[in-house]
């Protein structure tokens, strides 16, 4: 798969994608001012973006509507601004099916963001989709504990049926738990994205 | 013998950009089945769940069936689940 570079050009800023997500009031907006938030007061591990030997382009096919891209569009955006090894451009997925359908995550679902390392060329290198495994895995197991913690809280199936009140207990906790797993998400995002581009140690 | 009213849930990863599906499934329960319907309750969730029940049967669920449900198939056990009480009706003593 190649990405033309007048297709990568084509591409919004980060600085037009907020401007774009910050113009109207909503549920977008507010994740997207809470990821930017959380992320000022984090301290990322860069080194693997600051060891290569030139800027790298990135694109990221999006939705505006996404909760894993307002949590990390921000982290690539803090990347390319600290290092200045990044050039990112994002594009939005439902008009780029065709490149959608060639990274699928467990090669059915047009997961995003999906993020796509050119080379020179325009040639794909390398990809990540969605979140890492890692902290889908975390907050599973965080998930769960919550419910064996509040027995009022039924099964994973059962929220629709619950009174208002509890279900609306679910849902703060659950928001709880991802807030609580965000510097951990954060940092494995940053660790996924820099084994990337992380240049293999020459043998012999 | 009044029937027992049947309620449809719908609920959508409000994170996740299903509002589409939630109101295209909406309108054809409407469509389909207007006020025999006892309600079509909207529940905005979390973690790109989208899981429609009828009463408090799990009929899809985006977990264990994957995917979105074809407003044909939900409207389909609608009717199965509403026909019996139809035919109670028609046939209780005047």
């Amino acid at each position: 798969m190649t990405v033309s570079p007048e297709h990568f050009a084509s591409g919004d800023t980060y600085t037009k994608y907020r401007d774009r997500i910050l113009a109207e009031e909503g549920m977008v907006r507010d994740m997207l001012i809470a990821s930017e938030a959380f992320l000022t007061s984090e301290k990322l591990d860069l080194a693997a973006f600051e060891a290569m030997p030139a800027t790298v382009r990135v694109l990221v096919l999006s939705e505006d509507w996404c909760g894993d891209c307002t949590d990390n569009l921000p982290i690539l955006d803090r990347i390319a601004r600290d290092t200045g090894k990044i050039d990112l451009r994002i594009v939005s997925r439902d008009a780029n099916l065709e490149i959608a359908d060639a990274f699928l995550k467990y090669g059915k679902f047009r997961s995003i963001p999906l993020v796509l390392f050119l080379d020179e060329p325009g040639e794909v290198t390398g990809q990540f989709i969605e979140r890492p495994e890692s902290v889908t895995t975390l907050r599973a197991e965080k998930r769960a504990a919550i419910y064996v913690a509040h027995p009022e809280f039924g099964t994973p199936e059962s929220y629709a049926t619950l009174e208002p009140e509890v279900r609306a207990a679910l849902g703060d906790a659950l928001m709880a738990m991802r807030q609580e797993t965000r510097a951990f998400a954060i940092a494995e995002v940053v660790r996924e994205l820099g084994s990337i581009v992380s240049v293999p140690a020459k043998q012999g | 013998m009044a029937a027992k009213p049947i309620k449809v849930t719908i609920s959508y990863c409000a994170e996740c950009g299903y509002e589409p599906q939630t109101l295209e499934l909406a309108g054809a329960l409407m469509k389909a089945f207007g006020y025999k319907l006892a309600g079509i309750e909207l529940i905005p969730w979390h973690e790109g769940s989208f899981d429609v029940l009828i009463g408090n049967e799990l009929i899809h669920s985006m977990y264990r069936e994957g995917g979105f449900p074809e407003s044909a198939d939900i409207i389909a056990e609608v009717k199965k689940r509403l026909a019996p009480q139809a035919a109670q009706v028609e046939n209780a003593p005047a």
